[in-house]
This record gives structure tokens, C-alpha cells and sequence, in this order.
């Protein structure tokens, strides 16, 4: 017979940490669509790069190519790391798809790390076309590719999602017939705001769940759930 | 319905994909034994088909991914209610997961561009007709091509995986099982050796036991996503509690 699982953590892609100075974040590490796309617009980029310098090099003869060799070690290995270090986490590859690397504790990647992320990929590409990579991603807990684990960095998606709340649209405020917990003003806060882009039927069906306490059936049940929320909104400033 | 097993909300596209892939992830275990049993079947129809034509063999193979899907999608979906199923209750349940919409997605719908996130409708809700159709339209408004881009990098991926394995094989078998690659010519004008096909094949089947349970787990996060943006169907469960809570409180006032 099945088992029941109540006893197991929440799954979700959400992991609070607690920077250095005391302020607790919410960080959201990104899977392995995002960054393979990311990758290959880094790829594509880094090529362009190549054939710019293949073409002006291929002037200087002979000298051009020992120039070009050593264009290709900068591009290659130094391309990550200083968009990295330099530009808020993210290559251009990464910033196209929302994403930046940071440390695990949710601070700026630095040098010596994004070198060591950088340096491993070398391990992640394994065997070929980062299969490694790939595997580590979806074993480790956050989407740390062997690079990532052992720098102790992470990808993470870089728009926060939305913490404060949106304004209710105007309307009349009505104080509610009992006492609410946190959660449940919560959940009535959410009703509210996002009632105002959802389908009129839905709506209505979602409030007539609350029927017995707001006296009304579908939009008039709506209505009087977004009062109480404009009130609760308004006691919580 | 109780969604306390996972952290249901409105996300952008790809962090629900994240999501699926994470509730795939929490019982790989399950997921993957289950896809390679159901390998074997098609396994053993693509060795008939072997003996006759080897390239139509991981044709064969490919076609009826689909039917893999099925049974990781019925798990993943009592996996959610927080239910562990077990491979006997699983085959009990076939008609629950063999059917809605199976001959059409082997068929007519089997290069649907988003086909993980459109089978927890066709399996799960069941709509038929029109309703169907109009229901696909629905929930698809504003998913931003979610579902289009998770097959692509899930073909991706598994491409990835079978270069990765004959990479590895290349270079842990010695280096005389590869003499014979020049000698009658293994890819040529005579066409790719047999030897090659099979190799071909067992590695795409190891590939899609590995990728498909992430390919559906990624659709169903997809699909999940999609009735909380458009449903608000994460705070039905919290509405349902409150309303409860609400005619304890009344009968309180009442006493």
C-alpha cells in the first residue's frame, strides 16, 4: 500500500541562508536549462571573439598565430572569470538568462573561487560535453556542478522574486469578523491581490470557499475578502 | 487536494521547471527503476526489429518514449499528494495511466513540441474533445514556451549523455575493440555496422532510463506552475483551511 510521506521536508526551489552580516536571503538556485543555454550563448560569444582576432591577426603572419594562441588561453579561461568577478556574477550567457554565480553564503563571488569554478570545468566536461556536469547537477541539492562544489559558489537566479506587496485596487475597507493568524492574512493579502488578473469564474469559486464567512457567493464573496484585506494591509503599515 | 509536499507559488518559467525537476529528484530511486522496466518491453521489440532493419530499431525505441512517461507521471503525481507508491499498486493502477490520450501521443501528437506539459491534462484531467482542446489553450496562456524549450534541452541532454557514454566507453575499453573500426569499415560506404547501431541503441535507452523522469517531472512542474498563476490553486488548500476554521469559530460563538 502507499506510504505516507507527511514526515519528509518541503520541496522547494527556494534556500534561505543567512549572510555574514545577519540578514537573512532568499536564494533561488538555478537548474540546468537555464545555464546550458547560458553556456552556449557564452560559447557562440567567445567564438565571434576568435574569428574578430583571427581576422585582424592573420595580418601579422606567423607572429599572428602565436598571438592568436595566446588569445585563445586568455579568451578561454579568462572570459568567466572576469565577467564573474567584474560584472555582478554573470557572463553575458548568464545575465541574457537572469542568472549570476555567487557564493553559497549569498555574497559576491571573489577571485580565488570563480577561478576554481572556472578551473573545474575542465572535470565537469568529462567524459565529453559536460556529462560530469550534468550528473552533479542533478544530484546536488542546489544545482552545484562539481566546479560549483568545490569552489562552494552557486548559480542563482538574480530577479529576486517579489517580496512586498502590490496595492489593492481603492474600495471600501472592512474590519474582519475574527481574529486572523499571520498565515491567514497572508493567504487573504494573496487572494486579493491576485484575484485582480485571474479569470471572474475562478474567482468566484475561490471565494465561495469562504462563503460561510463573509455571508456572499461569488463576486460579492470576493469583494467583501478584498475589504478585509485592505484592512489587514492597512494595519500592517 | 494537499500540496504540503512541495512549495507551491507563482514562478517564472524556468524556476518551475526547477521545481519538477527537484520533485523528480526527491524519488529518483522509484522513477528510474520504473523507467528502465518499462524499457525492456520496447527493448525487446527493438531487438525484433533488429534482426531485420537495425536502424528502424532505435526508431522503434524512440517512438514509444511516450508510453515510458506514463507510469513516472502516475507517481509523481501521488508523490505530490504525498502518497509512496508501490510498483504492485502501480500496476493495478494501469488504467488510471495507460489511458487518456495514449494512442494519440504514440500517433498524431508524438512530436508534440511540449509534450510532458501537456500530459498531466491528457492523463490526469482527462478532458475530452473540444473541451480538451480548449483546456490545452488555457493553461497554456502566458507559459512562455516552457514546455517547448524543456523538450528540446531534454533531447539535448540526452544527446549529451550518449556522446558522454561512448566517451567513457571509448576510453575504458582497450584500444584493440577498436581496431576493427577501420578494417571493415564501421561507418562507411557500405553504412554505419551493425555493431554500431546496437551500441547506438543501448545507449539511448540508458539515456532516456536517466532523462525521461526529469523530462516528465520538469513538464509536470511546468503544469503545476500554470494552475497557481492561473488557478491561484496554491492558496486553495489555505482558503479550505480558513473556511474551517471559520465554522469552529461560529460554533464557539453559538456554545
Amino acid at each position: 500500500m502507499s506510504v505516507s510521506l507527511a514526515a519528509t521536508a518541503t520541496i522547494d526551489t527556494r534556500f534561505p541562508v543567512e549572510t555574514p552580516d545577519g540578514i537573512e536571503l532568499a536564494l533561488h538556485p538555478a537548474g540546468p536549462i537555464p545555464r546550458a543555454l547560458a553556456w552556449l550563448i557564452d560559447l557562440i560569444i567567445r567564438i565571434g571573439i576568435m574569428i574578430a582576432l583571427g581576422t585582424v591577426l592573420s595580418f601579422l603572419g606567423t607572429t599572428g598565430i602565436a598571438l592568436l594562441i595566446l588569445a585563445w588561453f586568455v579568451v578561454n579561461w579568462w572570459y568567466p572569470v572576469l565577467f564573474e568577478v567584474l560584472s555582478a556574477g554573470a557572463t553575458p550567457g548568464k545575465k541574457a538568462f537572469g542568472l549570476r554565480v555567487i557564493h553559497e553564503q549569498g555574497t559576491p563571488v571573489g577571485w580565488g573561487p570563480s577561478i576554481v569554478r572556472n578551473l573545474l570545468r575542465q572535470v565537469d566536461f568529462l567524459p565529453v560535453a559536460y556529462a560530469a556536469g550534468l550528473v552533479s547537477v542533478m544530484c546536488s541539492q542546489r544545482f552545484q556542478r562539481l566546479g560549483d562544489l568545490a569552489a562552494g559558489t552557486l548559480v542563482v537566479y538574480s530577479v529576486p522574486t517579489k517580496t512586498g506587496h502590490s496595492e489593492l485596487p481603492e474600495g471600501p475597507i472592512e474590519a474582519p469578523p475574527m481574529a486572523f493568524s499571520p498565515n491567514e492574512q497572508q493567504t487573504l493579502l494573496s487572494f486579493a491581490e491576485r484575484s485582480a488578473k485571474l479569470n471572474p469564474d475562478r474567482v468566484g469559486e475561490l471565494a465561495n470557499l469562504l462563503t460561510p464567512l463573509t455571508g456572499h457567493s461569488g463576486a460579492d464573496s470576493a469583494e467583501r475578502i478584498t475589504a478585509w484585506a485592505r484592512w489587514i494591509q492597512g494595519t500592517r503599515q | 487536494m494537499s500540496t504540503e509536499r512541495i512549495g507551491l507559488r507563482p514562478r517564472p518559467a524556468a524556476e518551475a521547471i526547477d521545481l519538477g525537476l527537484k520533485l523528480a529528484r526527491a524519488s529518483w530511486p522509484r522513477l528510474v527503476t520504473v523507467a528502465a522496466l518499462a524499457q525492456l518491453p520496447l527493448l525487446a521489440l527493438a531487438g525484433i526489429v533488429f534482426l531485420w532493419q537495425p536502424a528502424l530499431a532505435l526508431l522503434v525505441l524512440l517512438w514509444f518514449q511516450p508510453t515510458v512517461d506514463r507510469p513516472l507521471l502516475h507517481i509523481l503525481s501521488r508523490e505530490l499528494l504525498g502518497q509512496r507508491i508501490r510498483l504492485r499498486q502501480l500496476i493495478r493502477e494501469r488504467q488510471q495511466w495507460w489511458t487518456g490520450m495514449h494512442l494519440a501521443s504514440v500517433s498524431l501528437y508524438r512530436f508534440h513540441p511540449a509534450r510532458s506539459f501537456t500530459l498531466p491534462i491528457w492523463q490526469l484531467e482527462r478532458p475530452t474533445g473540444s473541451a480538451r482542446r480548449a483546456r490545452t489553450r488555457s493553461l497554456n496562456h502566458g507559459a512562455g514556451g516552457g514546455g517547448v524549450l524543456l523538450s528540446l534541452m531534454a533531447s539535448v541532454f540526452e544527446l549529451t549523455l550518449i556522446i558522454g557514454l561512448f566517451g567513457l566507453f571509448g576510453w575504458l575499453l582497450p584500444p584493440s575493440t577498436w581496431e576493427g573500426l577501420n578494417a571493415p569499415g564501421w561507418i562507411g560506404p557500405g553504412g554505419i555496422a551493425d555493431e554500431l547501431w546496437a551500441a547506438l541503441i543501448l545507449a539511448y535507452a540508458v539515456s532516456a532510463v536517466l532523462v525521461e523522469p526529469f523530462y516528465v517531472g520538469g513538464g509536470f512542474g511546468l503544469y503545476l506552475n500554470q494552475r497557481c498563476r492561473l488557478e491561484c490553486w496554491d492558496l486553495e488548500p489555505a482558503l479550505r483551511r480558513l473556511a474551517d476554521r471559520a465554522a469552529g469559530h461560529k460554533q464557539d460563538q453559538a456554545a
